[in-house]
């Protein structure tokens, strides 16, 4: 308990946005380098027209240095996204899109727009799709069943954001629901699971 | 009380709402609970006696209970009409977590689906409002009619869009000007 409150209630977007940080990504080098032993892993050799795949961390950190391009993950795509927005608006589910897309949406956005093509497009379209999903989860509020919840395709970040507010509302539903007998336990403890 | 909420500060509040019971029988010397200056408490006189106390005698069955009134016919009818133009927190700041007491203690069939239908309509509109307002200018009349778990999901709802609109602004890695540098004293 001795953690800030704002830190209480699951992760912070700064958090889950630095477990991203790990996610693997592909850049071209524009200097000459050696293999780079790290911790986790060796990166490297740069060969200057040949691609490598290094943590997107590294791949941050070289192109604020100016070493290197970073290419663009296929989603990150004007044409991709404009289907993806039709069919997020048209179905009532979540379309399955990358399980940390924002993340590494806001990262890329921010520090190599220059080296996805079409940046701002993509970025609009990335938040008209954030909102239409956004208002999915919504309407799922409407649905809340003290049992379960189920939350397909949805990404790291949207469900860490809807976490505190739907887990609260999740278990004062629960408690609401008058004491049964022992054999209905069951479903109501596999029910907090799959929020929790 | 169950096990969980010992250290519970709105679970003692909660327990400390009033309930409407009858004695089966006269009691010496409780007289005050009936507000009057008799000594003796006579039976069958309503008085109204706290959550915590009324459960233990009852469950001994010293007293009959009856169903508080911010439960009633008339409540619940307001309640399935529009729930979410009802006013909880001045019916009973507690009133979710009361009910919940009252549910288990007494016998009624309607309550609990009462209770979580009216609680499901109105959480799409506090997930709306931690959306849109900042905490504590919001002037709604909505806001206001939140008993205190409301309130709780409320706030919790309205940290974590904070939380991620500065981190949209980027607001957590910028370096910005300390409040000391940025004010100006004028002496320099």
């Amino acid at each position: 308990m001795a953690l800030p409150k704002n830190l209480r209630n699951g992760f912070a977007p700064t958090e889950v946005e630095f477990l991203a940080e790990s996610d693997m990504i592909t850049i071209v080098p524009l200097h000459k380098m050696d293999a780079l032993q790290l911790i986790n892993g060796t990166y490297g050799p740069f060969r200057p027209p040949l691609k490598q795949e290094v943590p997107l961390w590294l791949a941050m950190t070289l192109k604020q240095k100016h070493k290197c391009q970073i290419q663009a993950p296929d989603w990150m795509d004007v044409d991709f996204l404009k289907t993806k927005l039709d069919e997020e608006t048209a179905n009532p589910e979540f379309s399955p899109m990358p399980f940390r897309f924002m993340e590494i949406a806001h990262l890329l956005l921010g520090c190599a727009s220059d080296d996805i093509p079409q940046a701002e497009t993509v970025r609009t379209l990335l938040k008209d799709l954030r909102e239409a999903r956004q208002s999915k989860a919504r309407k799922g509020l409407q649905g809340l069943d003290p049992h379960y919840l189920q939350v397909d395709n949805m990404g790291l970040m949207e469900i860490n954001e809807i976490r505190p507010f739907f887990s609260k509302a999740f278990n004062e539903l629960r408690m609401l629901e008058p004491e049964r007998t022992v054999g209905d336990s069951q479903t109501t403890a596999s029910g907090m699971m799959s929020m929790s | 009380m169950s096990g969980d909420e010992y250290w519970d500060m709105d679970a003692i509040l909660s327990e400390q709402q009033k309930i409407p019971c009858f004695f089966h029988s006269n009691v010496p010397g409780y007289g005050f609970l009936e507000g009057n200056h008799e000594v003796d408490l006579s039976a069958n006189v309503k008085v109204e006696l706290p959550y915590w106390l009324a459960a233990k005698i009852a469950l001994d069955d010293y007293i009959d209970l009856e169903v508080p009134p911010c439960y009633s016919q008339r409540i619940r009818n307001d309640l399935n009409a529009s729930p979410t133009s009802v006013n909880l927190n001045r019916l009973c700041a507690y009133y979710y977590r009361f009910g919940v007491k009252i549910i288990n203690l007494i016998d009624d069939e309607r309550l609990p689906q009462i209770l979580t239908e009216a609680f499901r309509a109105r959480l799409p509109l506090i997930m709306d409002y931690t959306q849109t307002s900042r905490l504590r200018t919001d002037r709604s009349e909505f806001i206001y009619s939140l008993d205190e778990t409301e309130r709780e999901l409320y706030k919790l709802g309205h940290e974590t869009v904070t939380e991620m609109t500065h981190w949209d602004r980027r607001k957590a890695v910028r370096i910005q000007t300390a409040e000391v540098l940025s004010r100006r004293t004028g002496r320099f």
